[in-house]
C-alpha cells in the first residue's frame, strides 16, 4: 500500500516533491473502487466521523450507495493503513466517535482519480460527439 | 426487539480479529446504534432492509478482515508459501527416490537416437551373475508393453528394423560377458523374482498376487493353483493349472493356457530380470549396443529399470548414455511429484483451515463467557 510521507496540510517544497513522486505510484492504485472514491470524496471538505461519512456517501450517490457499517470500516481500516486518511479525533469527542480527514496523499489520490475520470469522460464525450455528426 | 438487533450486532463484532476489534468495534457499535436509532420511525420494510444490509456487510467485512488483515495476511501467505514449498520438497524427494524422476521418465531417445541401423534384437534373461541367456520370442510387435519398460525402445526404433532382426544369431558370448561386466560395474541389483520352477503357485482370486507357500494363504481366501510354466519354442509361455470340480476343489485333471510376449505378465511374472540386447550401428557405421533390464528392487510390485547405450571398443564396452528409473505394476504409476506434492499440500491447507475455524469458535465462546475489555478513551 501507498505510504504517506507528508503529515500535514502545510507542506514544504520537499513534501510537494515527494507527493509528486508518489503520484506516479498512486496511479498503480487506480481505478479506485466506488466506495473508496465516495469515502475520500466525503472527507474532502474536511474532517468528519464514521456515521457522517455513511450519510454523506449516501447523499453524494443520490441514495444509490448505502454503505453498511462493516463495509465502511473495512475501507477506513485500509485507508488508514495506506495513510490516505488520518484519525483526528479531538480529546473531548464522545466515546465511540472518531473523526477522520484526508491526508495530503489522500487528497492527491482523489485529485488524480478525478483527473483520470475527467479524461476518460472527455474521451467518451468526444467519441460520442464524433458519432453523432 | 429494539435492543436485540444492536446487541446481536455487538456480539458479532467479536468475530473480528482482536487487533481490528480493539481499534474499531466500539466505533462501529456507535455508528450502528446511530443508524439504528435513525431508522426506528421508518416502516418495518426499511428496518428489514437495514438489518439485511448491515448483517451482510458485517459478515463480509469479518471474512474480508480475517483473510486480509495485515498481520494475518502476511502470516497466511507465508504459511501457504511454506506449505507449498514443503509439499514440493517432499514431493520432489519422494518422487526422485521412489521413481527416479519427478514428472516422467527420461525419453528413450537418449539411448536410441544414435542408432542408424538395427542388426539384431534379442530378449534376454539375466542370471544372478548378470549372464544373459536368450529367450526365444516370436510374434513380438514393435509396441510398448505395459508393465515391462524394456519394450519402450521398440516403437522408437521401429523405423530402423524389420522382423528379421528377431531371428538373427544370438549375441556373441564375448558381448554377453562385456554386458555382464558393465552391469556388475553399475551395481544393478538382481533380485530374481520367479523362474520356471516346477513348484506350484497359489494365486488369489481376482488379484495378480501369488504365493509359492500355501501356508501364506488365509483360510478363507479363494485361490487358484498354477502348477508350472513352460516356455514354448514359439515364444509363448504355457501355464499348467488344475481343473476345478463343482465343489471348488482342484481335481487331478489339468488344463493349460498360453501367455504371449505382448502381455506384461509374460515378462515380469516369469522372465524378470530381463530386457533386450539390441545391436546396430550409428551414422558413422560404428557398432552400438543397447542393453536394457527390468529387475526388482525388492519392493512390493516395484521394479527398477536400467538402459545403457554402449560404444563397442576394442577393449570392451563404453557407456555412451544411461537411463535409470523405477516403475510399478500395480496401478500406482504416475503418483509422482505433482500428485505427491498436492497430496501433501491440500491436507496441510485443510488442517490449517480447521485450526482457524476451531480457534475462531473457541475464541468466540471464550469471549461470550468473558466479554472483552472495551477501548477506554
Amino acid at each position: 500500500m501507498l505510504t504517506r510521507t507528508a503529515k500535514s496540510n502545510n507542506m514544504s517544497m520537499d513534501d510537494r516533491s515527494t507527493i509528486d513522486i508518489l503520484a506516479g505510484e498512486i496511479m498503480t492504485q487506480f481505478p479506485l473502487n466506488e466506495p473508496t472514491l465516495f469515502i475520500l470524496s466525503a472527507l474532502a471538505p474536511g474532517p468528519t466521523h464514521g456515521y457522517a461519512i455513511m450519510q454523506e456517501v449516501e447523499q453524494l450517490s443520490d441514495g444509490r450507495l448505502k454503505l453498511s457499517t462493516g463495509t465502511l470500516y473495512t475501507a477506513l481500516k485500509r485507508l488508514l493503513e495506506a495513510e490516505w486518511i488520518e484519525d483526528v479525533t479531538p480529546a473531548d469527542a464522545p466515546r465511540g466517535r472518531r473523526d477522520y480527514r484526508l491526508t495530503p496523499t489522500g487528497r492527491t489520490v482523489l485529485e488524480s482519480e478525478m483527473r483520470r475520470l475527467v479524461a476518460l469522460a472527455a474521451i467518451a464525450h468526444r467519441q460520442l460527439k464524433a458519432g453523432s455528426l | 426487539m429494539k435492543r436485540l438487533i444492536p446487541n446481536f450486532y455487538a456480539w458479532l463484532l467479536r468475530l473480528y480479529p482482536a487487533a481490528f476489534r480493539e481499534r474499531f468495534s466500539v466505533e462501529m457499535q456507535y455508528v450502528f446504534d446511530q443508524a439504528w436509532f435513525k431508522i426506528q420511525p421508518a416502516g418495518w420494510l426499511v428496518i428489514v432492509r437495514f438489518c439485511f444490509r448491515e448483517y451482510r456487510g458485517l459478515l463480509k467485512s469479518i471474512l474480508n478482515i480475517r483473510f486480509t488483515m495485515t498481520k494475518f495476511m502476511v502470516n497466511s501467505r507465508l504459511l501457504v508459501l511454506i506449505f507449498a514449498v514443503v509439499s514440493m520438497v517432499i514431493g520432489a524427494v519422494l518422487s526422485r527416490s521412489y521413481w527416479g524422476y519427478m514428472f516422467a521418465p527420461v525419453s528413450a531417445d537418449a539411448v536410441t537416437s544414435a542408432f542408424q541401423e538395427i542388426h539384431s534384437i534379442h530378449l534376454v534373461r539375466y542370471d544372478a551373475d548378470y549372464q544373459a541367456s536368450v529367450i526365444p520370442i516370436s510374434g513380438l510387435s514393435a509396441t510398448s508393453v505395459a508393465d515391462f519398460p524394456p519394450t519402450r525402445v521398440l516403437p522408437v526404433l521401429s523405423n530402423r528394423f524389420d522382423s528379421s532382426v528377431f531371428e538373427s544369431a544370438s549375441p556373441a558370448s564375448e558381448l554377453i560377458n562385456q554386458i555382464a561386466d558393465a552391469m556388475r560395474e553399475a551395481e544393478i541389483p538382481l533380485n530374481n523374482i520367479r523362474g520356471f520352477s516346477p513348484q506350484p503357485l497359489y494365486c488369489l482370486a481376482r488379484t495378480d498376487t501369488c504365493f509359492e507357500d500355501v501356508a501364506l494363504l488365509q483360510p478363507d481366501q479363494h485361490y487358484s493353483v498354477i502348477y508350472g510354466y513352460e516356455l514354448q519354442a514359439d515364444g509363448t509361455i504355457r501355464t499348467i493349472m488344475p481343473v476345478w470340480n463343482n465343489d471348488s476343489i482342484p481335481s487331478a485333471e489339468t488344463t493349460t493356457a498360453s501367455i504371449t510376449p505382448n502381455e506384461g505378465w509374460f515378462y515380469f511374472g516369469q522372465l524378470m530380470p530381463a530386457g533386450f540386447v539390441i545391436q546396430g550401428t550409428d551414422r558413422n557405421g560404428l557398432p552400438l549396443v543397447l542393453a536394457n533390464i527390468a529387475t526388482s528392487t525388492g519392493g512390493n510390485d516395484h521394479y527398477a529399470y536400467h538402459e545403457f547405450l554402449f560404444d563397442v571398443g576394442s577393449d570392451g564396452l563404453h557407456t555412451r548414455a544411461a537411463v535409470n528409473y523405477q516403475f510399478d505394476v500395480s496401478g500406482i504409476d504416475g503418483i509422482t511429484f505433482p500428485i505427491i506434492s498436492l497430496a501433501v499440500f491440500l491436507p496441510l491447507c485443510f488442517l490449517w483451515l480447521a485450526v482457524i475455524v476451531i480457534r475462531t469458535v473457541l475464541m468466540s465462546i471464550i469471549k461470550t463467557v468473558s466479554p472483552p475489555n472495551r477501548v477506554v478513551e
